[in-house]
């Protein structure tokens, strides 16, 4: 009996298939599937330090005047007016006045 | 022709599933996803031999090992024909199997296994549906023996 038993179990591990000894196990033992990154490629981080002019920047919550603001724009473009328009009429007077030399 | 029938049978059922899985993979699914939380398909190939062993990469110990498993099954046959009773039916089961992983041993240099049943991360070996009709087969063949030894001792 024992004999024939020996028989089936040995004949059972050539018709079976089932696969993945080492990979199984290690699949089972570890718990991951994919391939992991390696240990070694990843780069080490610098300490992380306050930046040297932390003291000069503004307190966090308070309103930046950025150049996207429009305020700024039209502040700019009134000003620009002002002086353009004071600047072409010295031009304007002083051609005229020479006109009127001549 | 009972014992044809199951044979014929259970192959079919094994090629179908066999063919079901690859289908799927060559229309770029990958086979790599869960049935139950105990239960997952996950295709791999062996070339070895039950619980992956005498996996090789050399073409002439593949088909050595291929022509031994061609023998184990003709020797099967030759018992399937000279016994009787529920042997005959058991032996027809495993043979229904074996030539499933005989076939795909031939045709595509390697046996297809997916089931992969596992407790939490703790996996069993990858198989498929002719290795359960083949250990199913062997069981009983087992079971039957010893029951077989059982009787004799009590006749006597």
């Amino acid at each position: 009996m024992y004999k024939k038993i020996t028989y089936l179990i040995i004949i059972s591990f050539f018709l079976t298939s089932c696969s993945g000894t080492f990979d199984s196990v290690k699949r089972g033992l570890t718990g991951s599937k994919g391939k992991s990154t390696d240990e070694f490629l990843i780069k080490k981080k610098d300490p992380l330090i306050l930046p040297p002019d932390f003291e000069s920047l503004p307190p966090p919550g308070k309103k930046l005047l950025t150049d996207n603001d429009p305020k700024i724009f039209e502040e700019a473009l009134d000003g620009d007016d002002d002086e353009n328009s004071t600047t072409s009429s010295s031009v304007e007077n002083s051609i005229l006045k020479k006109i009127q030399k001549k | 022709m009972k014992k044809a029938i199951i044979i014929l049978f259970l192959f079919s059922i094994d090629r179908l599933s066999k063919m079901y899985l690859l289908n799927l993979q060559s229309s770029g699914v990958d086979i790599d996803f869960y049935i139950f939380s105990f239960l997952n398909f996950y295709l791999v190939w062996n070339t070895g031999i039950g619980f992956g062993l005498i996996s090789m990469d050399s073409n002439i110990y593949y088909h050595l090992l291929t022509f031994v498993i061609f023998l184990v099954n003709l020797g099967l046959i030759f018992f399937l024909i000279k016994t009787n009773g529920i042997y005959s039916y058991l032996i027809a089961i495993v043979i229904g199997g074996s030539l499933g992983n005989l076939v795909d041993r031939a045709y595509y240099y390697a046996v297809p296994d997916f089931i992969d049943l596992h407790i939490n991360n703790y996996h069993w070996f990858i198989f498929n549906v002719a290795d359960i009709f083949i250990t199913v087969g062997i069981i009983g063949l087992i079971i039957t023996e010893i029951f077989k030894k059982e009787n004799s001792d009590k006749n006597v």
